[in-house]
Formats: structure tokens, sequence, C-alpha cells
């Protein structure tokens, strides 16, 4: 199969790559096993550089949507079809939404929740 | 000498291969594309005016005019030389003026990749496709042929290894010309395989090309690479024979014989699969679909 990329396209290239191999894995284009391109294969193939690609790659593995099995490649996960289906963006964006909900409903200020998170994210 | 007479010949057949049989199907092909594939039609094939490839063509064409007008004087040269004095033809010659032949094909090359960065800069499209699935060695290249490779190389170190073993050890147990030659075998086939790599993995040069032209291209570079190992471990093999029965004074003519073999391995058969079977030219034409365009 293909896999397509839109320069002009407003999300991201890394966010493209994700989404096409995941609705790949859904579509069952790709199956459990099946193995994928090299970081540095699809890089080039691509036109583009080789960490936006790496990126998606490491999304995808902390998604278990792929597996890296050493100098053997990159292969889809087998577990993959379910994996798909969690979006750990929704789930963020899900939790916030309760905590902002909670600290509004506690009478904590908009700005001092932005400040209060600002502070715990740098000091990480 | 008869060794010498031999020689005439097949150097004669060298310049005539290599400074005109060759550039005549070059030269063809690119005359043949572009009255068949002209500008107007395909202008993504073509990110500068028409006039700078006739223009490459014709000093192309001279260049390789003055070199076998050269190699026709040096075969003179060494003509007069033979009837003068005893003794064989130095062997380094067919070498030497085989580079000198190349250098034309050097240049050519050298400009076919401004092209495809010409090419990559005019390059206007936005959305760009790849294949999702790993390119495999063997994928592109059979594994017979590479086993038959590997085992030529091994063979050619160790027939030099069994010639020379009366030589003093050097290091790793070999003579020092064994070792200088077998580390010349690792160097030229280490240069072979980083050609094989980039091919496979490297940058699309060209970003207008179908997939199946593209593959196709790297199955031929690749095999031309691997049969070029192959005829290097041969004629390895064949020098350290001549040596060890004596009859060296062919050695010209088998280097001579060797340079022909490599440049028909590496040009001519690849030119001629691509003229066979011509590649799609429509992902060149202005309004050719994205879908189409490196798929």
């Amino acid at each position: 199969m293909n896999i397509f990329i839109d320069i002009d396209d407003p999300r991201p290239l890394f966010a493209q790559l994700i989404d096409q191999i995941k609705d790949a894995v859904r579509g069952e284009k790709l199956g459990p096993g099946d193995p994928l391109p090299s970081i540095r294969q699809l890089a080039n193939d691509l036109g583009v550089n080789s960490k936006t690609v790496a990126k998606a790659y490491r999304l995808l593995e902390r998604d278990s949507v792929i597996q890296t099995r050493g100098y053997r490649g990159t292969f889809v996960h087998p577990n993959a079809k379910t994996n798909s289906d969690v979006d750990l963006n929704d789930w963020v964006t899900e939790k916030l939404n309760e905590t902002i909900a909670a600290f509004r409903d506690s009478g904590v200020t908009d700005s001092e929740i932005r400040i209060a998170f600002n502070q715990l994210m740098n000091a990480r | 000498m008869q060794e010498n007479a031999i020689f005439y010949l097949v150097f004669a057949v060298q310049l005539l291969l290599l400074s005109y049989y060759i550039p005549r199907l070059v030269m063809g092909r690119v005359e043949r594309t572009l009255r068949d594939h002209p500008p107007e039609t395909y202008p993504k094939m073509y990110p500068l005016p028409r006039e700078n490839y006739e223009q490459g063509n014709r000093r192309y064409r001279s260049m390789n005019l003055v070199i076998l007008a050269l190699g026709i004087a040096l075969l003179t040269a060494i003509g007069i030389w033979d009837r003068n004095s005893e003794g064989p033809v130095l062997e380094t010659i067919p070498v030497i003026f085989f580079l000198v032949q190349m250098l034309p094909m050097i240049l050519l090359e050298v400009s076919e990749w401004s092209y495809y960065r010409q090419m990559r800069q005019a390059d206007r499209k936005t959305k760009r496709s790849a294949v999702l699935r790993p390119r495999k060695l063997t994928d592109i290249v059979s594994s017979r042929l590479l086993v038959a490779a590997a085992v030529l190389i091994a063979a050619s170190i160790g027939v030099d290894l069994y010639v020379n073993q009366h030589i003093p050890d050097f290091a790793l147990g070999m003579g020092k010309g064994t070792f200088l030659r077998t580390v010349n075998m690792l160097v030229v086939n280490a240069l072979f395989a980083f050609i094989i790599g980039w091919n496979i993995y490297g940058k699309r040069l060209d970003p207008h090309i179908n997939e199946n032209d593209r593959v196709r291209q790297m199955q031929l570079t690749v095999r031309s690479m691997v049969i070029m190992s192959i005829v290097f471990s041969v004629f390895m093999i064949i020098r350290e024979g001549t040596d060890d029965l004596g009859v060296d004074q062919y050695q010209p003519v088998l280097m001579s014989i060797y340079v022909q073999v490599i440049a028909y391995f590496s040009i001519v058969s690849r030119l001629n699969s691509l003229n066979k079977d011509p590649i799609d030219y429509d992902v060149y034409k202005e309004d050719a679909p994205a879908t189409t365009q490196g798929c």
C-alpha cells in the first residue's frame, strides 16, 4: 500500500503518517506482523526529514500499533487493530477537561490554572 | 609478437566500444527522448530549456570524438614502438586509457545529479507518496547472484593465497602483494556495496518517477554492481592464473577485455534494457494526476 503526505495540510507531517498507518491497520490493509519500511527508507522516499518519520514511529510504538524488533526491523503489533482505536490525545483532552471543570467549580480562575499548569510542565 | 597483435585488436575494440558505440547509444537515447517526449508535452522532465540538453549532447559527442582520435593516435604510436623494440605492451595502458574514455561518462553522471536537483527544485506538487513496504536487497537482486559474488570474492582471495604461498608472510599470513590485492578487493566491493545501499535506501532523485520504474532502475543498477563484482573477482583469479602459468604477457589483453566487460555491464546492458522497456513518461506531463506520481 501507499502512504501519502501533503505539505500544505495544516496537520503536522508526523500526524499525517500516524493517522494513515492507523487507518491502514483499522482497514486491514496492514495486518499483525506485516513489515514496515525503515525510518531512513520512508523518509527518503517521501523527501522528509528522518526525524519526522522517527517521531511518527515512536508514537505508534508507544500506542502499541507497531513494534521494533531490533535489527530485524519494524512490524505491525499483534494487537494493532485494537490499539489503533485508542487515541491518547482524546484521552488527555478528556481528562484535562474534567480537571479544569473541577477547578472552576472550586472557584479557581483560568489564569491560576494556566500558571499552575505551566509551572508544573516547566518543572518536569 | 603475437600477444601484441592480439592487443591491437582488443584495444581497437575497446576504443570503438567506449568512445564510439556507447556514446552513440547515449546520444541516441537523449535525441530520441527529446524527439518523442518533447518539453512542450512533458515539461516536468525538463527543468531547463531544450537547448541546454542539446548543447550537453553536442559537448558529450565532441569529447568522445577527441578521445577516439587520441586513442587511434595512441594505438599507432604503440604500433611504431612495437616495430622498433622487443617486449610486451605496458599492462596499465588499457586501464589508464579506459579512465580517459570514462571521463565524458563521469561528467554526464555529474550533470545528471545537477539535472535531478533542478527537477526537484522545480517540483511544485505538495503531495508526496511512498510505498509502505520495506525494500530488501534480495527483492532487488536474486540471492543466487549475491551468493555467487560472495563465493567469488572468497575464491579470488583463496587463489591469490594459493598461488603466492611461497612468498614470505607480510600481514595476516599473506605476502605483501596478496595483502594489497585483498585490501583492493575489499575496498572495491565495499564501494559496490555502498552504491547498492545508496540506490536501495537513498534519496529519491527523480520526484516524478513511477515507483515501478524506480524499482526497475534500482534492479538494473544493483544487478550491474553485483555482476561487476563477479567480473572483478573472475578477473583477479585469471590474472593470478596467468602469472602462475607464465603467460603474463597477455595481461594487457586481459586488462582491456576486463574494462570492456565492465563498461558493457555498467552501461550497455542497462541502456538496452531501458530502451527495450521504456519508462512511464506520462508522469512528466503537466497535468499528470498526483496518484501516478511516485506511487
